[in-house]
């Protein structure tokens, strides 16, 4: 078991090289010269030599990234082009909220979405079934921000039930809590439909399988059958798309917390791009995707864990 | 979804000699495929057309009826500086509909390009999966707001980095069915009567891809107007008189409490089309290759 998760984290250190340099090479990929486009058109000459200076572009790409990765290793994202505050420091600020919301809605896409798709396939050619498929479809064909203002209308502008938009107390708390229900299910919406489409058929598998047949021969009752046997055995592929799906939640947090107002990396990303702060854009960009290769590093620990089979295949 | 037909169990009249035929046929008794068909045809038709249907010019501005719900003159109502939303929508479908083509085209061909010399040129296929691979560490949302934050906001630049999006799906699709195909034994036997690899690739092996990849292309499809518009409503796409849908729906933020349909329609516009690729990508699954079936 070491082993692998020794292997596989190996295995992942090229992949996070290939990103740092793809993250570092976003500023020499600007058509033009970056130091000028960053300062903006009417910059005085002296602004934008400053600008070239302060991201070290007089020195050969090489040592410039060499000095990158150092930097990155240390922690340090480099500093905001406007507001001059290290990077580091507005992303502890922000990434809790973010990460709060990713969990959040992580939990009611699966708990919504493996319910679904499980009454689907054991109500198979159903009208229920019928109407749970209807629904993942539209689901998975909804963008986010349509849901989330749906919700926005119905259940704070309309019937006021929610907050519109912020963030109250802790998250533990209903005040806090409350803040978070309309974003967690918005962000999860797409995620409901995939994930019951997978339940279902996964489940139909597993539904079909001996020792389904044997389970029910030996006089189970029929939601031990379904949930100890067959769903238990249906969830693996359920578990994979779990970790692909994070990265859509983070890309998706971006308009959700932009819908919301939450203070989360999504919408510093996005005020960042309109002011064209690079090092900010770059730290967001370079977290995203470094986090999404550490949760579907944990989730293919966890998928050899769950079935012993992958680490011997 | 539908009843999954086992081959040679058909009744005869389905049968037939002719494939394309016999293709159309089960086609269009798929229900949900049919159903798809019929909602991109409408919104090509749309978007085509769009200056002889639209009942308003989508840009005059008319501040004696703003915010207006659906009436006889504004069927869809009018938007916060009293545009038609109908004749917005309409225009919008020609925005969408080639954010999706130039996009799904963009990663067709550099995707398409690099699974296919991945997977036939075998030497190559280390260092083009190795890229591909970090290209997929990217949330995909967020690899296309690092393109459009590099080259600026924009609907070239947009489809650019929706295109780019797609480009390491699309080659790794293409790349593991060009392995499989190529293990087949018409390949080997094109192989031992000579025929040069060029040729083993153009004529034997990419044609035998083509059914996959296009199922693929259409639920992509889906994905790029559905990402297109999630940029555009963040603010990277088009500029502000452009009836993106996207766009529309971030503009009526203002008002959705007293206005919530200008923001509503111009969604359903969305949430249609998209729909419709993903029936149609869905049907055309089932009727082309069933054991493709994922979900």
């Amino acid at each position: 078991m070491l082993r692998y998760i020794v292997q596989r984290l190996f295995a992942a250190v090229p992949v996070l090289l290939g990103v740092s340099i793809l993250v570092f090479l976003m500023i020499h990929l600007i058509p033009g010269d970056p130091a000028r486009q960053i300062a903006g058109m009417d910059a005085r000459p002296e602004e934008v030599e400053r600008i070239r200076d302060e991201l070290g572009l007089n020195d050969p790409l090489p040592v410039q990234y060499v000095r990158y990765l150092g930097d990155l290793l240390k922690g340090d994202f480099g500093r905001s082009m406007h507001s001059r505050r290290p990077v580091i420091e507005d992303v502890k600020e922000r990434f809790p909220v973010t990460l709060q919301l990713a969990v959040a809605s992580t939990l009611v896409a699966t708990l919504i979405g493996v319910t679904a798709g499980v009454i689907s396939a054991v109500y198979k050619y159903k009208l229920v079934d019928h109407l749970v498929m209807i629904g993942a479809l539209m689901g998975i064909s909804m963008p986010v921000f349509v849901i989330g203002l749906l919700g926005m209308w119905l259940f704070a502008l309309h019937l006021r039930w929610l907050p519109s938009g912020g963030v109250g107390g802790p998250w533990y708390t209903w005040d806090g809590l409350k803040y978070m229900i309309l974003p967690a299910l918005t962000l999860a919406g797409t995620s409901i439909g995939i994930i019951a489409r997978l339940t279902r058929s996964s489940m139909l598998e597993a539904l079909r399988q001996d020792y389904v047949k044997t389970a029910r021969a030996k006089g189970l009752s029929e939601l031990a059958v379904v949930v100890k046997h067959a769903l238990r055995n249906s969830l693996l592929p359920v578990v994979t798309y779990l970790g692909l799906e994070f990265g859509f939640l983070l890309g998706g947090a971006v308009v959700t917390e932009t819908i919301f107002s939450l203070p989360g990396l999504g919408r510093y990303l996005l005020s960042a791009i309109s002011a064209r702060d690079y090092p900010i854009i770059q730290a967001c960009i370079l977290l995203g995707a470094l986090f999404f290769v550490l949760v579907n590093l944990v989730v293919d620990v966890l998928y050899s864990f769950l079935d012993p089979r992958i680490r011997y295949g | 979804m539908k009843t999954q037909e086992v081959p040679g169990t058909e009744p005869k009249a389905l049968r037939d000699e002719r494939p394309v035929l016999d293709f159309l046929r089960r086609f269009i008794r798929h229900r949900t495929a049919a159903a798809g068909a019929v909602i991109i045809i409408a919104f090509t038709l749309i978007a085509v057309f769009a200056p002889y249907i639209a009942p308003h010019d989508p840009f005059s501005l008319n501040f004696r009826h703003r915010l207006e719900g659906p009436s006889r003159d504004f069927w869809l109502g009018t938007d916060e500086l009293g545009r038609d939303i109908l004749s917005r929508i309409i225009y919008g479908s020609r925005i969408s509909m080639t954010v999706g083509v130039v996009a799904v085209a963009i990663g067709l061909l550099v995707g398409g390009l690099l699974g296919a010399v991945a997977g036939f040129f075998r030497p190559l296929d280390n260092v083009i999966m190795r890229f591909v691979d970090i290209m997929l560490a990217f949330p995909s949302i967020l690899l296309a707001i690092a393109v459009v934050s590099i080259l600026g906001p924009g609907l070239v630049n947009l489809m650019i980095a929706v295109g780019i999006r797609s480009v390491p799906s699309f080659a790794r699709m293409v790349r593991g069915m060009v392995l499989q195909v190529s293990q087949l034994e018409f390949t080997v036997a094109a192989r031992a009567i000579g025929a040069t690899e060029a040729r083993i690739l153009f004529r034997t092996v990419l044609p035998n891809c083509l059914a996959p990849v296009l199922v693929f292309a259409t639920l992509e499809m889906a994905k790029a107007i559905l990402l297109g518009s999630i940029l555009s409503f963040v603010g990277l796409g088009p500029e502000p008189p452009t009836p993106e849908w996207g766009k529309m729906v971030a503009d009526a933020r203002a008002v959705l409490r007293d206005a919530p349909h200008v923001a509503l329609f111009p969604g359903f516009a969305i949430l249609l089309t998209v729909l419709g690729f993903n029936l149609l990508g869905d049907g055309l699954r089932d009727t082309l290759d069933p054991r493709l079936r994922q979900y």
